[in-house]
């Protein structure tokens, strides 16, 4: 519970000094003037579901392996925070596409496989919240949890492989498109995303380890 | 609609979701941690009684 608390006034320390930078002290976009302060939203929520997801697999890995709830605990938390993170990186897309791209959505690889991993995870959701048999469920899901986090690569590669609207990555392995103190206010925002991330996760998996408590006593 | 205002609404929406979103995980957690407590409570009587 300490972790989380320290963890819980890091992210609100972070969020709002990556707000104030983004909002306040970045300047525009020499191309999409104001709108690339909703890219400092919108590439963390992006960033996030990708190590969500990654929690899920490697979780999920380890369940199947060792069957022990605790892995499982994670990976159903983490996949309840992948897709809300996910729902928002469409959202945000979404919002910062209409005035720049002209359109709310196109049928663009990178967009296309990104709502595909959102509906492979709700679908994660559902097949534990709708199995009779909750050790039956877990495990269906860990099965769900690995395939579905092969749609990741294919998400970040399809900018590369396929003719796409959606820009290529800024940030690439020695190679950074970006100025300076637009480079700083996303990386602060992403800092602060994944702290965030860490103190739900912290919270979603004692929420769930009482619950299975509760429940294994009643 | 102009540049701000779609700042605006992005990050409202952002803010918003995630905020209710923890707000509600920690009322959701508070409850768990009451009902653990009383069970075991329960559990304590039951077995002084016994």
């Amino acid at each position: 519970m300490r972790w989380s608390r320290w963890f819980g006034g890091a992210a609100a320390s972070l969020l709002a000094a990556g707000a104030y930078v983004g909002l306040f002290a970045s300047p525009p976009d020499a191309f999409q003037g104001e709108y690339v302060r909703i890219m400092y939203a919108h590439v963390p929520n992006a960033w996030v579901a990708y190590v969500a997801f990654a929690t899920v697999c490697a979780a999920s890995v380890l369940y199947l392996w060792k069957r022990a709830p605790a892995y499982d605990h994670v990976a159903h938390s983490a996949a309840e925070l992948g897709v809300l993170f996910t729902g928002l990186a469409l959202v945000t897309g979404s919002i910062w596409g209409r005035p720049v791209w002209g359109t709310w959505w196109t049928w663009d690889a990178r967009l296309v496989t990104t709502a595909m991993l959102f509906l492979i995870y709700v679908g994660y959701l559902l097949v534990r919240g709708l199995a009779d048999d909750p050790a039956r469920g877990a495990r269906l899901a860990a099965v769900i949890g690995i395939v579905g986090f092969l749609d990741v690569p294919v998400i970040h590669y399809s900018v590369v492989w396929f003719r796409t609207l959606h820009q290529p990555a800024s940030i690439t392995r020695g190679d950074i498109h970006l100025a300076p103190p637009m480079l700083a206010a996303l990386l602060l925002s992403l800092a602060a995303f994944t702290v965030l991330f860490v103190y739900l996760l912290l919270l979603r998996v004692r929420l769930e380890r009482l619950t299975a408590q509760v429940e294994e006593r009643a | 609609m102009t540049p701000l205002v779609w700042v605006a609404v992005a990050y409202g929406i952002v803010t918003a979701t995630l905020g209710l979103y923890t707000l509600g995980l920690r009322r959701r957690l508070r409850r768990s941690e009451a009902e653990a407590r009383a069970q075991a409570g329960t559990a304590d009587r039951l077995a002084q009684t016994r």
